[in-house]
């Protein structure tokens, strides 16, 4: 048996439609924390996004279906990346109002992504403050405590609507299959098994 | 003063009955590994910063809460691993005879991840060091054997990688030295696009991603995952007796029973001063290793002027009780 923890929100669909695609038909139920599926030895959870590494170095869930974005971020390190999905696919960006790539040596950074803003600033020896916010990151720079900010970009229309552009591209992001690095060993066969059916989607 | 009693995360108090349990498997298994000619040692708790982990100071060190010794203003270190220090023993005696240890003790070491909480645990291990590898890995795997017997570990894997073949391909393929840290970081996340996003970076060829991206592919029984490794190899036109210790290591482990084995090439158990073969064992109801080993040089070969090497195992002693007791 293995089971695997998926996100809520925006990728689900995206998911769901790849695991029918690959014959694996979700047998939801509003009622369970656990439900099956299509297959007798495969179950799932949906869990929150930002969970779902911990779930998965803790081997509660075998696999774990995430977005990069959350992978950049975690603490958590007991679990192979095994697989790119390329779905649910994103950017990792800086954007601000009027400043510019080359004014941010001694700015403001508002991001959800701390880590990853700070990797991107170390890499290019630039020295900024990160102000982390949980949501609303678009909002930092209108109402002034930030500079720029780092966040998700889609098609770019919520920048745009907030009088902010996009000015450099951080990090390519895509959701990402995670398995615990324990159960690969112990549960070989059937997670190498259902990793193959979803690749030769 | 609320919170007067608490202990730090990944500290704990062990009491009955994990306690009573603890010694009496703690005292079976060693006095299994001494009929087997082991014989027991004990190691400082604390030592030097700068010294810690002789060869392997730069991650030992770094692994190791460290404190001041207001004294003789030096930064001190509680150990995070015990096999090291067995290494400085064996530099003791000069000896080019092999030279068989064993010991117990309790190993702290800073949390990496939140995972990675449990900071202080006992370990149980043993180590031989030779300047001859003749019967090492016979009597290293033995007495692997025997202690899963005293454990009563059932259902378990075990994985086998070999870091020298790994070090080979990377020879072979011209990989530069200094990046090398770096790809090991990636290849043991066994992320694909990882990969390939940092060899596009570092500007090296689409063969070297093929060749990596196959190897990452390695995880599996050891009949269809060897084939594969000599597939790599002879593109590479590694000379096949590079193979020949990972072979070896299956056939021994065939020999004692030890079922369920599988070849990983880009496992890189605990620490990285690992040189030849490495391997752990797992267990489907706990999502960590519960035993890691392997071969590697010891940190005094060059004062010794000789190339003595080591190999051994260590047992996570708590987390296979806690694991049995569930």
């Amino acid at each position: 048996m293995i089971l695997i923890g998926l996100p809520k929100g925006r990728i689900y669909k995206e998911i769901r439609q790849l695991l029918e695609n690959s014959g694996i038909h979700l047998k939801e139920d509003k009622r369970k924390l656990i439900f099956g599926s299509s297959e007798k030895n495969i179950q799932f959870s949906i869990l929150r996004g930002w969970d779902i590494p911990k779930f998965v170095s803790y081997g509660a869930v075998d696999i774990g279906i995430v977005g990069k974005d959350v992978l950049l971020e975690t603490e958590e390190e007991n679990f192979f990346e095994v697989l790119d999905l390329e779905i649910g696919k994103c950017r990792l960006s800086l954007a601000a109002k009027e400043k510019k790539v080359s004014e941010l040596a001694g700015s403001t950074i508002a991001s959800k992504f701390p880590k990853e803003t700070n990797n991107f600033l170390s890499e290019n020896f630039i020295d900024a403050e990160i102000i982390e916010l949980k949501g609303s990151i678009e909002i930092a720079p209108i109402l002034g405590i930030s500079d720029y900010i780092v966040d998700l970009v889609n098609t770019g229309n919520t920048l745009k609507e907030n009088g902010l552009k996009e000015l450099k591209v951080i990090k390519e992001i895509s959701t990402r299959l995670i398995v615990n690095k324990s159960k690969f060993r112990t549960k070989n066969k059937e997670i190498k098994k259902f990793i193959q059916r979803i690749k030769s989607d | 003063m609320s919170d007067f009693w608490n202990l730090p995360d990944g500290v704990e108090e062990i009491v009955p009955p994990l306690s009573t349990n603890l010694e009496k498997t703690k005292t079976e298994l060693l006095d299994y590994f001494h009929s087997k000619g082991f014989d027991l040692i004990f190691t400082p708790l604390v030592e030097y910063s700068d010294s810690i982990g002789g060869l392997a100071n730069e991650e030992l060190s770094r692994s190791s809460f460290q404190f001041s010794d207001t004294s003789s203003e030096r930064s001190l270190a509680l150990r995070p691993d015990i096999s090291q220090q067995v290494a400085r023993i064996d530099r003791r005696f000069l000896t080019e005879k092999n030279k068989k240890y064993c010991y117990y003790g309790e190993v702290t070491k800073k949390p990496l991840g939140s995972f990675t909480k449990a900071i202080s645990t006992m370990k149980v291990g043993l180590e031989i060091f030779y300047d001859s590898e003749t019967g090492v890995k016979e009597d290293i795997f033995n007495a692997l054997s025997g202690a899963l017997k005293k454990l009563g570990l059932k259902d378990y894997v075990l994985t086998i990688g070999d870091i020298s073949i790994l070090d080979e391909i990377l020879d072979k393929l011209r990989f530069p030295l200094d990046k090398r840290n770096k790809l090991k970081d990636i290849l043991s996340s066994r992320s694909k696009s990882d990969l390939s996003e940092f060899l596009k970076q570092e500007g090296i060829g689409k063969r070297t991603l093929a060749i990596l991206s196959n190897l990452l592919d390695i995880i599996g029984d050891y009949e269809q995952e060897f084939k594969n490794l000599n597939l790599i190899c002879k593109e590479l036109k590694i000379d096949p007796k590079k193979l020949k210790s990972i072979k070896q290591s299956f056939d021994i482990l065939e020999k004692n029973k030890i079922k369920n084995v599988l070849v990983d090439m880009v496992d890189f158990p605990g620490y990285s001063y690992h040189s030849g073969i490495v391997f752990s064992i797992f267990q489907p109801k706990t999502g960590v290793p519960l035993i890691n080993g392997g071969q590697y040089k010891t940190p005094f070969s060059k004062a010794n002027k000789k190339e003595r090497k080591g190999m051994g195992f260590d047992i996570d002693l708590i987390s296979i009780l806690k694991l049995q007791s569930k």
